[in-house]
């Protein structure tokens, strides 16, 4: 097998063949595939969803030491854990269109047919275009001129538009868009936060001692307590690290323990097709 | 207003940013065109992004390179396995994708399969805790175990749905679980508060230091 | 108390108190003198002294630094950056940034480029950016037996070979500690995959949202410290001496909080207070009505 997959150097005419015939073989397997009676395809997406997982729970559950040297790490499957990555890596970043085609085909629509805000279609268009080529230019013709230098001005380079679109656009409108949160938070605090029952009232009382103790605010206000002995337990910042690490813990881990079976079981069903639901009945 | 402050304040990364920002931001007062633009600008600015930088960081250097440079001619396999992807905007195909798409969830289960015991034994190993002041426990340490140990039971006791909670002892467990996690989710929103307002902050920061330089007027 | 003034304190315009806190938070970033001292907490303290531990201990010193941030949240993860690679860079360890969000190298790039020409950091033969990784789970188990392999190029599609800076790393076995700086649940994916072979020290740098998940793991000792959101940036900056982005903003968010906690208050005042008008109204109409 391995002589069979052997690289070939390009300038090779072999090379160009084998090319070919893996694409014709690619092609091939599609066209096998479509023409499997439709009673077959729910067993095939089984089978390959099995087999999906059987690399890592064989290498999992396969003792250490089989099918190696003495001395060596893992067992016989061990070693293809960074070839079962690059080809995970590789297929999933195919997936990359799905999203892209989706919103560009929907605001393409948008801005051919001029319907309502279609001028805020065509600006998504030209920033996804103006992103996408500059990012790719930077990358491979950073130091290009754009534009000249002129009167005094220095020149401008793929990369100076590519800083200006990333640092600038992109980077400084995401940031602002989760910043609004901020905002929400301190109007839902007025207006949500309603102290009804002894539970809210121990939910908002360890959220401001643990909030009082995150910041400088909590370390003043108890500044003049001393840092050791027993009064110091009754500094917000001693107060709130005693939630976090005594009270907030143990709860925390409790619920990891119940998610943890909850995703384990799961996680053996998916392996095994046994889900069942909208997305997993379809013929 | 000197010649060298305008000219900061002009360039147009900085000059980008802060406009941007402030038209984000303005979604708080009232809904407005400006922040519809930039939002639609956000979205393709991302989109773009990320299709580019799946190329040059992903799959030139994995695909491109190694079947081209390299002459790994198999990896040519990846482009048709790849395209049943897009199964999914056909009704004739669609069933394809769902094959990649479960080749996908078989490998997050294993690696479920993978992780989970050196994830989660340490927890287990980890929660059996002294409970007797005794030698390098002391008196104090002990008391804390003791309410670590309480509190992990009464919140996987409340967590039981198994069985009916019929028993006494059970049913003031699983209350006492109850409020020790309302102590927790507490500390969790006291938490989600600082990053919220962390990122407001920032935002605050960039447009009166970084942009405005304000910070230099006042020291 | 009349009613309407109890109706009153639950209603104040949220646009007023918009501008509040714009004011407020423009106030304590541009006035000097608005600072409070900072006091680093316990898991700051232990997460600094896992860097040094593992910067002392014998053998190689390389350290991973994981960065799955983008610049959604810079408020929190950016100053954590900064403050951890400057204690790397001071401590002349060398690093790797692996990124697990399309926007992280680029970002980490801009750090490490400001941060190295202060430290006389050399790109590849001090630090490396990795770039981009699709599949986080399988790559994260990929680098456990073979970090070349597995990586094969820096974001520049540079062999990994090349680098004067990978020359001795080749697995997780050759790397000191582990560094990761998110604002998503990548515990699981660190600590079941990649650490707990060898016992890498782990440190785990998250938004602030993320760090109570984080506890029980410092309680096993699978964590070998956290450092919380922007406090935990102006934490570590007091430990290493400078005063950059975590500690300029303590300030505001100090005041951001006193307004919170003052907001509930006033809200559960106006709240509390109504339904007693309420009650107090109806049990006078009933007592006028017998």
């Amino acid at each position: 097998m391995r002589t069979l997959f052997h690289s070939i150097p390009h300038t090779h005419p072999l090379y160009y063949v084998a090319l070919l015939a893996t694409v014709a073989a690619g092609i091939g397997i599609l066209a096998l595939l479509q023409a499997l009676p439709t009673r077959l395809r729910r067993p095939l997406i089984a089978l390959v969803t099995f087999l999906g997982g059987l690399y890592y729970a064989a290498e999992f559950f396969i003792p250490t030491g089989w099918g190696v040297h003495k001395g060596v790490d893992g067992n016989f499957l061990s070693p293809y854990f960074d070839k079962v990555a690059n080809i995970s890596s590789v297929l999933g970043s195919f997936s990359i269109g799905l999203g892209v085609f989706s919103l560009i085909g929907m605001h393409l629509r948008i801005a051919s047919r001029r319907r309502e805000s279609w001028g805020f279609s065509l600006m998504l268009l030209i920033s996804f275009v103006a992103m996408t080529i500059f990012t790719l230019l930077n990358e491979y013709a950073g130091k290009s001129v754009v534009i000249p230098s002129v009167a005094g001005h220095s020149s401008i380079t793929n990369h100076d538009i590519y800083v200006v679109l990333f640092n600038g656009g992109l980077a400084s409108l995401d940031s602002a868009m989760f910043a609004l949160i901020g905002f929400f938070i301190i109007s839902a605090s007025y207006r949500a936060f309603r102290i009804r029952s002894v539970e809210a009232t121990l939910l908002m009382a360890s959220a401001i001692i643990v909030m009082l103790g995150q910041v400088t605010l909590g370390s003043w206000l108890t500044g003049g307590l001393p840092s050791h002995g027993p009064l110091a337990f009754f500094r917000f910042e001693n107060m709130s690290e005693y939630i976090l690490v005594h009270l907030n813990a143990p709860a925390q881990r409790a619920v990891t323990f119940g998610l943890a079976l909850g995703v384990l079981a799961t996680s053996l069903r998916l392996w095994l097709s046994l889900e069942r639901g909208l997305y997993f009945d379809q013929e | 207003m000197s010649a060298d402050y305008l000219h900061h304040l002009l360039l147009p990364k900085l000059l980008l940013g802060a406009i941007g920002t402030i038209a984000i931001l303005s979604l708080v007062f009232r809904e407005n065109k400006l922040y519809r633009l930039f939002e639609h600008v956000f979205l393709g600015l991302a989109t773009g992004y990320g299709l580019a930088t799946t190329w040059t960081q992903v799959l030139r250097p994995k695909w491109w390179d190694p079947m081209v440079g390299g002459g790994e001619w198999i990896w040519i396999l990846a482009a048709p396995l790849g395209l049943m992807f897009y199964g999914v905007y056909t009704k004739k195909f669609a069933w394809m994708a769902r094959l990649i798409f479960g080749l996908y969830f078989g490998l997050a289960a294993g690696t479920v399969f993978q992780g989970f015991a050196e994830e989660y034994v340490p927890q287990i190993r980890a929660s059996f805790k002294p409970l007797i002041a005794h030698g390098a426990v002391t008196a104090a340490m002990a008391v804390n175990n003791w309410i670590f140990v309480i509190i992990l039971i009464c919140v996987l006791v409340y967590f039981f749905f198994a069985f009916e909670q019929n028993s006494a002892v059970i049913k003031r467990s699983a209350s006492a679980g109850r409020v020790m996690l309302m102590i927790a989710f507490g500390a969790i929103f006291g938490s989600t508060i600082m990053i919220r307002e962390a990122l407001l902050i920032d935002r605050i920061r960039f447009l009166l230091i970084e942009w405005l330089q304000l910070g230099h007027i006042f020291r | 108390m009349d009613n309407n003034v109890w109706q009153k304190l639950q209603s104040i315009d949220p646009r007023a108190l918009y501008v509040v806190v714009l004011v407020m938070i423009s106030a304590s970033i541009v006035l000097p003198g608005l600072t409070l001292p900072i006091i680093p907490g316990q898991q700051s303290k232990d997460a600094f002294n896992a860097v040094v531990k593992a910067a002392n201990t014998p053998g190689s010193k390389f350290m991973l630094v994981s960065g799955w941030w983008s610049a959604s949240t810079r408020g929190e993860n950016d100053p954590q950056t900064r403050a951890i690679l400057t204690h790397l860079m001071r401590l002349h360890v060398p690093f790797g940034v692996l990124s697990f969000d399309p926007q992280n190298p680029q970002l980490m790039d801009n750090i490490e480029t400001s941060l190295a020409q202060k430290y006389g950091y050399v790109y590849g033969r001090d630090y490396i950016n990795f770039g981009y990784q699709v599949a986080p789970a399988q790559t994260l188990k990929g680098i456990v037996t073979n970090m070349k392999g597995t990586l094969k190029t820096d974001w520049h599609s540079k062999p990994l070979e090349t680098f004067p800076v990978m020359a001795n790393v080749n697995s997780i076995k050759d790397v000191a500690a582990v560094i990761d700086i998110t604002p998503v649940s990548s515990l699981d994916a660190w600590l079941g995959l990649v650490v707990q072979k060898y016992h890498t020290p782990f440190i785990y740098v998250p938004t602030a949202v993320m760090a109570p998940e984080g506890y029980p793991y410092r309680d096993s000792g699978q964590v070998a410290g956290i450092v919380i959101g922007v406090k935990g940036a102006g934490d570590y900056e007091t430990l290493l001496g400078v005063k950059m982005q975590g500690t300029q903003v303590s300030t505001a968010l100090s005041m951001v909080y006193a307004l919170i906690i003052l907001l509930v208050i006033v809200g559960n005042i106006g709240y509390h207070g109504a339904r007693r008008a309420a009650a107090l109204q109806a049990a006078g109409e009933g007592r006028g009505q017998s």
